[in-house]
């Protein structure tokens, strides 16, 4: 076991690279937990929709292009998503609804096979982010601090949004406590709608991000989906500081896990898990979007 | 009999009861619990049944410290208790879910818990049917099941009518009487609980002004200012 | 498997107070489900295809897992999202029994049973404390670890890896040699023997007192605490049991087709049987099972895997939405109302 390995900053920049990939994916699926009260089954194969949409629109155009445009496809199926899904099924209960999502993903999966094949593809960063570039003495890939960059910028937007800002704040009291919250005149139906496209933007986001990052290929979905689906259980349902938190401690034990058991490396997140719920059943977090 | 020792219940910052510290040492006896909203009465119930643990103090039964004990263990040592919010079984008629209780706990006779809450007419209609007193009823004829030494009622008489109230009170008297129950009864009804209870505790903000016979109760200085703020 | 809790007592179901204790030969349903399961072993007679009966034959298998998880989902309230876990592990099992450690077929068969089953009762006993949205996560974060599990380098001796594990059987199961398993019309008495046992189960445990508790919890769990009831055991047990059930589906797959792979612990494997489930209507003991055999023309009638996933998220998002009570709900509100009875 190689000590200085493990703690390099190079590992710690690794860490925190996937942890901003997941925060952005964790906090959308947080903020659309907080204000309808679901669990987007579907968030995963959202995110697939949004690496394999980049592929094809930073190859016509460039990666800023898809940067900038992916987010807003998928928000605008956002807002189909709320319209056409989320609104009508209000009053079923909230198993019925998980359930939908999840048929939701199980169609997504197809049409992104259909168009775009089976086989993994490749993303190139774009030129200003390829390479590497001197990182407190070591040699780090650009693209991979650019990542991190932009992970945790959108986390402090969001924060500042959350806090600042009266639809951010009205967005904390609906989660909170909607009945109350509509008395008070917020429109929740208009605010959700805002929140959920900011959740599938935030998606899409995560998955032209993941492009250069990780492989785009047709399992990308399933695998993201679990890690979101842990990370929101260790982070409390619902709380968003909690899902960043739990992606950060994500990010570490999977980095962690790699250098020290490279070959079971992909069991320490179920292990996370599973000693979290022992401790603490209900998560960290302290529940609803905060 | 039932003993509570300091008991303290803290939200965070809010001190829903502090440091409260009553008795009721004798069976069969109805003692009503009053207090102006806020005054940590549901608390204190809770914190006695077991769905809240306390922040510091004790619960006693028959000298045994139960503080620790889970909800069921409870109910099945004989501390029953009824809801302010109605808590039934929507789907289940009213016969099926006293059956249900009744199979878990032993009742000897079920009827007279029937006619005592007047449910005959009711026993094969779905509980979510029936009109908003018989279901109130229903939920407490379930903790009446099981021949329990203790129950505790909370707000029996929320939302019924001063006719039903005085009725209700009426049957609580007379089974507390024939079975020999111990039954501590959180109301708003100040007069109810003055005319049929053994003995009464007074709460305000989280505090025991005073407990004893309902005569020194109602005429406690600190419960009139409770109730009414200082006189001008 | 796991004790029956003593708070459930040994007191049989209490006859609906009114209603006489009326005699097997007097209950039309289960003399015209007797009836069935005896005529659904001369279907072979009756199929000329080989297809058409191996098409049969997948239905019957995933109606067993619905009814598995159609179990938990009618008593408890909670559903399996993970229930590919609880088909492929077993059929692993299976594997693993025969060559690992070296098992005759039959002690393979009853070590992968028994060794899922008990998995079960491990997980559930961490996992039914959750709500049961929390639940659905965890049981999918479940099946997706065993799939990593199972394709991990260290393991491919054990599992096979990516490529699966082919199996080779020793003796006999029920006196059915492996040639004889892998053929449908041998295979099939097996397969239908299995679903009517597993329906058998699923509709005494449902109508008898433990199921009563089961739904008396789901609709009021404090009050049920608060009337003395245990509400964590019972819920353990049901969700061992619902496992239980799922595993003998698994089972049969490694039966039949002597192979297991990574694909069986996949979301698309869990969601062939949550469809067929969500489409029968899981209120009843026979509705996966309508639900699996419509699932499975559906399946044959859209042929390529492709479509065959786009069929599933369909059919799922329409009947959820449109249909909740699923077809069986919509077959006998048919039937009450020709019938003239008032449904329920």
């Amino acid at each position: 076991m190689n000590f200085s390995e493990l703690f390099s900053v190079a590992q710690l920049a690794n860490a925190l690279a996937l942890a901003s990939l997941l925060t952005i994916l964790a906090s959308g699926l947080a903020l659309i937990f907080g204000l309808r009260d679901v669990m987007n089954f579907g968030h995963g194969a959202l995110y697939m929709l949004g690496a394999y949409l980049g592929y094809s629109v930073g190859n016509q155009f460039s990666f800023w292009a898809a940067l900038v445009i992916v987010p807003l496809l998928l928000a605008v199926l956002g807002v189909g998503f709320e319209l056409a899904v989320l609104r009508p099924l209000q009053k079923r209960s909230h198993m019925d609804v998980a359930l939908v999502t999840f048929g939701i993903a199980l169609i997504i999966g197809p049409v992104v096979h259909k168009i775009w094949g089976t086989a993994p593809l490749s993303v190139e960063p774009p030129a200003a982010l390829a390479g590497s570039i001197d990182f407190f003495g070591t040699m780090y890939p650009t693209y991979r601090l650019f990542l991190i960059a932009v992970g945790f910028g959108t986390c402090l937007a969001l924060a500042a949004w959350l806090k600042f800002t009266r639809v951010g704040m009205h967005t904390r009291a609906v989660s909170q406590q909607p009945h109350v919250a509509r008395m008070m005149g917020v429109n929740t139906d208009r605010l959700s709608l805002l929140v959920v496209c900011m959740g599938t933007g935030f998606a899409g986001l995560a998955g032209v991000l993941a492009g250069p990052y990780l492989s785009v290929d047709p399992g990308m979905g399933a695998t993201i989906l679990i890690s979101c689906l842990i990370i929101v259980v260790i982070g409390g349902l619902g709380s968003i500081g909690g899902a960043i938190a739990a992606a950060v401690v994500y990010g570490f034990i999977q980095v962690i896990g790699t250098v020290l058991f490279p070959s079971l490396a992909v069991l320490a997140p179920y292990l996370l898990l599973f000693f979290v719920l022992l401790w603490r059943p209900q998560g960290f977090g302290r529940g609803r979007v905060s | 009999m039932l003993r509570v020792e300091n008991l303290t219940v803290a939200y965070g910052s809010v001190q829903a009861l502090s440091d409260v510290t009553l008795e009721v040492s004798q069976r069969g006896v109805l003692h009503g619990v009053i207090g102006p909203n806020g005054a940590g009465k549901s608390t204190l119930m809770d914190a006695i049944t077991g769905r809240r643990k306390p922040t510091s103090g004790r619960v006693l039964v028959d000298g045994e410290d139960i503080t620790q004990r889970p909800v069921e263990w409870r109910r099945r040592k004989g501390m029953s208790r009824s809801f302010q919010r109605t808590s039934i079984f929507p789907g289940l008629t009213v016969r099926e879910q006293l059956d249900l209780v009744a199979s878990q706990l032993g009742e000897p006779d079920l009827d007279e818990i029937i006619d005592a809450f007047e449910l005959r007419p009711s026993l094969d209609l779905p509980a979510d049917s029936i009109a908003y007193g018989d279901q109130r009823r229903v939920d407490i004829a379930l903790a009446m099941i099981g021949k329990p030494s203790l129950m505790l009622l909370d707000e029996p008489a929320a939302g019924l009518s001063t006719t039903e109230t005085i009725a209700l009170f009426e049957h609580l008297v007379t089974l507390v009487r024939h079975r020999g129950v111990t039954a501590m009864v959180v109301e708003h009804d100040v007069d109810a609980v003055f005319r049929f209870c053994d003995e009464v505790t007074a709460l305000d903000l989280g505090r025991l002004l005073v407990t004893g016979k309902p005569a020194e109760v109602r005429s406690d200085e600190r419960v009139i200012t409770a109730y009414l703020g200082t006189a001008a | 498997m796991s004790a029956t809790p003593a708070t459930l007592g040994a007191t049989a179901a209490p006859a609906p107070a009114g209603s006489p204790r009326r005699a097997l030969w007097q209950r039309p349903i289960l003399l015209a489900g007797l009836l069935a399961a005896a005529a659904g072993f001369f279907v072979p007679g009756l199929i000329d295809t080989p297809y058409t009966l191996s098409l049969l034959i997948n239905g019957v298998v995933l109606g067993i897992a619905a009814v598995g998880i159609g179990f938990l989902m009618h008593q408890c309230g909670f559903v399996m999202f993970g229930v590919a876990a609880f088909i492929g592990l077993p059929a692993y099992l299976v594997g693993i029994g025969s060559a690992q450690l070296g098992l005759g077929l039959t002690s393979a068969v009853v070590f992968a049973l028994v060794g899922s089953t008990a998995f079960a009762a491990l997980v559930g006993a961490l996992v039914v404390r959750a709500r049961p949205l929390p639940f659905a996560m965890l049981t999918l974060a479940l099946a997706q670890m065993l799939k990593q599990v199972s394709m991990l380098q260290v393991m491919r001796p054990i599992t096979g890896g990516d490529d699966g594990l082919t199996m080779s059987f020793d003796g006999t199961f029920l006196g059915l040699t492996q040639s004889a398993l892998g053929k449908a019309p041998s295979f099939w008495p097996l397969a239908w023997a299995a679903l009517c046992l597993v329906i058998l189960i699923a509709w005494v445990a449902a109508h008898s007192r433990f199921g009563q508790v089961l739904r008396a919890t789901q609709a009021n769990e404090e009050r049920m605490r608060f009337s003395g009831f245990d509400t964590y055991w019972p819920r353990l047990a049901a969700f061992t049991l619902s496992s239980f059930l799922v595993s003998v589906s698994g089972v049969l797959i490694a039966l039949n087709s002597a192979y297991a792979s990574p694909e069986l612990l996949d979301f698309a494997t869990g969601g062939h049987a949550l469809t067929a489930m969500i489409v029968g209507g899981g209120a009843t003991a026979l509705g996966p099972l309508l639900g699996a055999m419509l699932y499975t023309w559906g399946q044959s009638a859209f042929g390529a895997t492709g479509y065959l996933e786009l069929l599933t998220g369909i059919a799922v998002v329409v009947m959820i939405s449109a249909f909740p009570k699923g077809a069986m709900g919509f077959v006998l509100q048919i039937g009450h109302r020709l019938t003239g009875r008032k449904g329920p």
